[in-house]
């Protein structure tokens, strides 16, 4: 059973001690081949003892590229992938750490509107038009379009969107 | 004495007829192909003792062939049952083998002469056969018949060449459906199990991969008479495989696609194929990758210990999550993690042979209304009790043996074929007392 309060959040979004620790997962996850220390199965029995702590502290859970591959794979419907999304959704919501370019997006939807940033424009002979002079969404660093800025220091926008 | 009906020609319905003819009980033997002998006939060796398997079959198949108290009817089916326990109705529907089993004498001129190839059953689709075929050299009854889907006579009205070749006459083109009407004591199923056809799975490439076999396959590969004559020749060039891997639990132990029960064999003809490949060329290397080795027969984990450590079969505690084929060799790598250090490794092998599930026959759908008896969740026959009555169903005179109502090895089979024949005659004494 699991003691830590806090462990049952992920815990109940899935039945981690359905587990038959095969180890499919962590054969089919491209993260795993490639960079140590990130394993799905051991996440899924770390998760089932109550070291989601530790789990969010190591940052391993930030290495998922959410490709679902183990939710497919997965023989006992035990999903790694929601359990990462889960511990990094504590993890945001606790104020831990996680990775800048998560900060970096987050400003450029608050600052700009666009998640992605607007590329310069280029006519067909090259020429470089201003964005501005075009009427078009301005860029991180460039001018801005109006938009009201949250710049309160704990990043509430990403506190909410992570809590979600 | 009333006769008993016994209801598939495996070893499960082989064992019970013999049990009740010699005791004096006449026995009718009913089997859907063209021989007896099922699933045991295919395999190649039984374990963990390491037998020829037919050696062990063949002389029982005779048995029932030649005992004067058993009537096989093969090609036939079950399409009714009416009456109650010691009076039952039955009726047989004897499909037309187009041969007249009283003339043909087995010698096989007709299906040498004959030009139609089929994947043939028999060799799990890896060798061919011809449209008016023997089921296999040791098949009992030794008549050809003929697939009419396959036949040129039948299909284009042209071809009857087995009828001018026939050295007996025997062809007989004309043969009509025939329904048999019995009245028995009592009834025993033993319909048997089909092999999980693994295509699902997509990781594993079951039918994209020609390296990648099932279980009952590579049996029919590594078996003396079969497609090859045991020479391990992998189907995609045939190039003698002497690196081959075993993936366990392919369609069984799963929530998703297959079915969530233990095969209860697999681990152990696992070891066996294993064991095989080992004894044809020692330098071999063989994988086995488990999630758990259930050996719990009889002498069962001493042959994986002795497979360990005299024939160095190598053993990894892992679910494969992915095979891939290198377009050009065909040679395949697995992706697994050896779960006991937690490292993701690949391993390139000549052949993957996948240990399927056994699932319930498809024709237990069809024959449970027909006897009136219900199924289980997966398809499998449901017993009275598993404990207090583990061959009987809940209708009285009915019994179930073998891997009809839930994976079973061969030892367990025969058990409980003697135990519903026990119960059978039991039924026909009792129906011969009332009278």
């Amino acid at each position: 059973m699991l003691t830590q309060k806090k462990s049952q959040k992920a815990a109940d979004k899935v039945n981690a001690e359905a587990c038959d620790p095969c180890g499919k997962c962590p054969s089919a996850c491209p993260v795993t081949a490639r960079i140590e220390g990130f394993n799905p199965r051991q996440i899924i029995a770390k998760v089932d003892l109550g070291k989601e702590d530790a789990l969010i502290k190591s940052g391993v859970i930030w290495t998922c590229t959410s490709c679902l591959k183990c939710k497919e794979r997965c023989p006992e419907e035990v999903s790694p992938y929601e359990v990462v999304l889960e511990l990094r959704r504590e993890a945001i919501a606790e104020g831990q750490q996680h990775p800048t370019s998560y900060d970096e997006a987050e400003r450029a939807v608050t600052e700009t509107g666009v998640v992605q940033q607007p590329l310069p424009v280029r006519t067909r002979s090259r020429d470089r038009k201003d964005r501005a002079a075009l009427g078009l969404a301005m860029g991180l660093g460039q001018e801005p379009l109006g938009l009201e800025l949250n710049q309160s220091p704990v990043d509430p926008v990403l506190a909410r969107i992570g809590g979600a | 004495m009333k006769p008993v009906l016994v209801i598939g020609g495996g070893i499960a319905g082989i064992q019970a007829s013999l049990d009740l003819a010699d005791r004096g009980t006449k026995v009718h033997l009913v089997e859907r192909t063209p021989s007896i002998g099922g699933v045991m006939a295919q395999l190649d060796k039984t374990f963990p003792t390491m037998d020829c398997s037919i050696c062990i079959l063949a002389p029982k198949m005779i048995e029932c062939y030649r005992h004067p108290n058993i009537t096989i009817h093969t090609e036939s089916e079950v399409v009714g049952l009416e009456g109650s326990v010691g009076d039952f109705d039955v009726k047989v529907l004897e499909h037309p083998r187009s041969v007249d089993p009283s003339k043909c004498t087995g010698c096989g001129l007709c299906s040498e002469k004959c030009p139609v190839k089929r994947p043939s059953v028999f060799q799990a689709g890896l060798g061919q056969r011809k449209a008016i075929y023997l089921a296999f050299p040791q098949a009992v009854p030794l008549i050809a018949t003929i697939d009419r889907d396959a036949c040129l006579w039948f299909t284009k009205g042209i071809c009857r060449t087995c009828e001018k070749v026939c050295p007996a006459g025997a062809v007989d083109y004309e043969q009509k459906e025939n329904t048999v009407e019995l009245n028995v004591s009592s009834v025993i199923a033993a319909t048997g199990f089909e092999q999980y056809n693994p295509k699902d799975i997509g990781e594993y490439g079951y039918g994209r991969y020609k390296n990648v076999l099932t279980a009952l396959e590579f049996e029919r590969l590594i078996c003396a008479s079969g497609p090859t004559g045991g020479v391990l020749n992998r189907p995609s060039d045939g190039k003698v495989s002497h690196n081959v891997a075993f993936i366990q639990c392919v369609g069984s132990r799963t929530q998703t696609t297959g079915y969530p029960y233990c095969s209860a064999s697999c681990c152990i003809y696992a070891t066996k194929e294993a064991v095989l490949i080992k004894e044809h060329e020692p330098s071999s290397h063989v994988t086995i990758f488990y999630m758990d080795l259930k050996t719990f027969g009889k002498g069962f984990q001493g042959f994986v210990d002795r497979a360990q450590s005299h024939w160095g079969v190598r053993y990894i505690r892992g679910r494969p999550g992915e095979i891939r084929e290198d377009p050009v060799t065909k040679n395949l790598t697995i992706l697994y993690e050896n779960t006991e250090v937690g490292k993701v490794e690949r391993e390139e092998v000549d052949l993957v042979v996948l240990c399927t599930a056994a699932v319930p026959h498809r024709e237990n759908r069809k024959l449970a209304p027909v006897l009136g008896i219900a199924l289980d969740e997966y398809g499998f026959f449901e017993v009275g009790d598993p404990v207090s009555a583990p061959v009987e169903t809940g209708k009285p005179g009915v019994y179930v043996c073998g891997s009809c109502h839930g994976p079973r090895d061969i030892p367990e089979s025969v058990a409980e074929a003697s135990a519903t024949a026990a119960k059978a005659s039991e039924d026909a004494a009792r129906a011969e007392a009332k009278q």
